[in-house]
């Protein structure tokens, strides 16, 4: 074999340039990278995977659309999650319910079991976990969701909200401890 | 560290786990890349009519800065310097045929030939040829045939095959997911070469982490995989050491996945239907069941007990299996699962073997009425075994 010049993976960045230089192969390269991100985020928030994979589908198709104009100062990725946050957001607001999309569902048990890798915790453990964030409130589902899938600051997410900072930490902090809660009761159990 | 981050840390890993995992249907990938594309399209007409001009200029001005930069145009067909795995996922979707030929670990000679169903995208039809070692597998979506040289038997079953050693669809896609989760000890290099058969231009992803060490090669152009070489792999069941030949979208011969069997081998059509095999499970669900049946075998391989485990999973004998490697304790038997592609219910299973590893192996178990009598047996593995930690 001989060896040839280096090659790199490609970035983000350089799919958004390729996306505003009219490259559709970018696209979908896009797609395929955070498709898994967006499906698993919209799945935990509304809890019903028809309608998040409507929100996953809304959001990409609006995203596309933008993608030859689109200048990002924070990453692909957060870009794409908060507008699957806010999808679903809005979503939500246009329902006259004021409970969550649908309540029945439980995510997980829709997905291919936990894998534990890299992990010390068994994959009972996380679907439990799993189970418990998705029984939380919204409001405190989709702060714990924003800060810790998302990687979102809590001032994005208080703007986000339309909410003060402390309140989005207050619900950071309440949703935790009820994670904790339903999570000691399991174990007991 | 405070409950409260042992909790946020556990919440963190519970939700970047699930992502991980998280699979999408090919039906949302269609309609939304359609109407992306669309939308895409849409939006690039207009700025390109009215501003065409500096466009025009601009993109020549780009492509001097780029190549000056990279030396190479990026995404210029056989020429492009950047390189997505996601591409290689992209281009695995148009296949409808893959031939492959390789070597196992002990330097055997295999060849494998898959098909690919259309509509899932799943590879259902396979047949594996290592004749010269008593190993042949031709499975399709209505049964499969094992050919176990030891006896000279021909095992019949209305059961797919899932082993998924060789079905390279699953087996690209898994090494797409594990370049995905590498850390920041793992090295990966990539770099290009030219085949010097046929003179096409490579790129060479060469892997190395704790417990792997792989070369994927794939194909400048066409962004598919053309060979694949493990030096080091992170588990005992993987079969194929190398595929040096993968060819796409080939004819393949009529009857390839018929069960043409030799007259003089012995036929047992009761390979998965046997009453005496498997475990009884009388009022359990199909889920508790898979569980039982799943403790029952791993307590059997750690007893040595191989008569038991046989007739647990009866396809084909696997002592060989773990007679270096050998499994010392169960740790844990995790909830099944309906998997797409797969027949059975597949059981997470944790195991630590003798020295020190701990593996996750995924094990395939069917749920059975025959005679009014409920059982479970295991049909074989689903995917690579995992490490989760070393020795």
């Amino acid at each position: 074999m001989e060896k040839g010049d280096s090659v790199r993976i490609v970035t983000d960045r350089e799919l958004l340039t390729q996306l505003r230089k009219g490259r559709r192969d970018a696209l979908r390269c896009v797609y395929e990278r955070y498709k898994g991100a967006m499906v698993a985020l919209a799945m935990t928030l509304c809890r019903d995977r028809p309608m998040a994979e409507d929100v996953v589908h809304d959001v990409f198709v609006a995203f596309a659309g933008l993608a030859p104009t689109l200048c990002l100062r924070g990453s692909l990725r957060s870009y794409l999650l908060t507008a699957v946050a806010n999808r679903v957001r809005s979503l939500r607001r246009r329902s006259q319910n004021s409970t969550d999309l649908v309540e029945d569902g439980a995510g997980m048990r829709e997905h291919r079991a936990l894998d534990p890798a890299n992990s010390v915790m068994t994959a009972e453990l996380l679907e439990h976990a799993y189970r418990a964030i998705t029984e939380l409130p919204f409001e405190q589902r989709e702060t714990i969701v924003l800060r810790l899938q998302a990687g979102l600051s809590f001032k994005q997410i208080a703007h986000m909200q339309a909410v003060p900072t402390g309140t989005v930490l207050s619900r950071y902090r309440y949703g935790l401890a009820k994670l904790r809660q339903r999570l000691d009761r399991e174990v007991v159990r | 560290m405070s409950a409260a981050e042992r909790m946020e840390e556990l919440a963190q890993q519970c939700l970047s786990a699930n992502e991980q995992l998280v699979e999408t249907g090919r039906e949302l990938d269609r309609r939304t890349l359609t109407d992306a594309q669309r939308a895409y399209d849409q939006s690039c007409e207009p700025v390109s009519r009215s501003r065409q001009p500096y466009l025009a200029k601009l993109a020549v001005a780009a492509t001097i800065v780029l190549a000056v930069i990279l030396g190479i145009l990026f995404f210029d067909g056989s020429d492009g310097s950047a390189y997505a795995i996601e591409q290689t996922m992209v281009a695995l979707k148009n296949i409808t045929t893959i031939h492959v030929v390789g070597t196992d670990w002990d330097g055997n000679r295999y060849e494998a030939w898959n098909r690919v169903d259309p509509a899932t995208g799943e590879v259902v039809w396979c047949c594996i040829d290592q004749t010269p070692v008593g190993y042949r597998i031709a499975s399709r979506p209505d049964g499969s045939c094992v050919w176990d040289g030891d006896g000279n038997v021909v095992r019949y079953s209305n059961q797919v095959i899932a082993s998924n050693d060789f079905r390279y669809t699953r087996v690209f896609e898994q090494i797409a997911e594990k370049m995905g989760r590498l850390s920041e000890d793992d090295h990966v290099t990539v770099q290009t070469e030219t085949d010097p058969g046929n003179g096409r231009s490579l790129i060479v992803i060469h892997v190395v982490t704790q417990v792997q060490d792989y070369r994927v090669y794939v194909d400048r152009e066409s962004k598919l995989p053309v060979r694949l070489l493990f030096d080091r792999a992170d588990n005992m069941q993987q079969i194929a050491r190398t595929a040096d030949e993968i060819h796409y979208n080939v004819p393949l011969p009529d009857g390839m996945f018929d069960f043409e069997v030799p007259r003089e081998w012995y036929r047992d059509w009761s390979l998965l239907d046997d009453p005496t095999k498997g475990l009884a499970i009388g009022t359990l669900t199909p889920e508790q069941g898979a569980v039982r049946t799943a403790k029952a075998y791993w307590q059997a391989v750690i007893d040595d007990n191989w008569v038991r485990a046989n007739r647990l999973r009866p396809v084909a004998d696997w002592k060989s299996d773990y007679h270096k490697d050998r499994p010392a304790e169960l740790i844990d038997v995790g909830t099944p699962r309906v998997q797409r592609g797969c027949t059975g219910l597949v059981t997470p299973c944790i195991v630590r073997f003798q020295d020190g590893r701990l593996v996750k192996v995924e094990l395939v178990i069917d749920y059975r009425e025959i005679a009014g009598q409920r059982s479970c047996i295991i049909v074989a593995t689903w995917g690579w075994p995992t490490m989760l930690s070393e020795n």
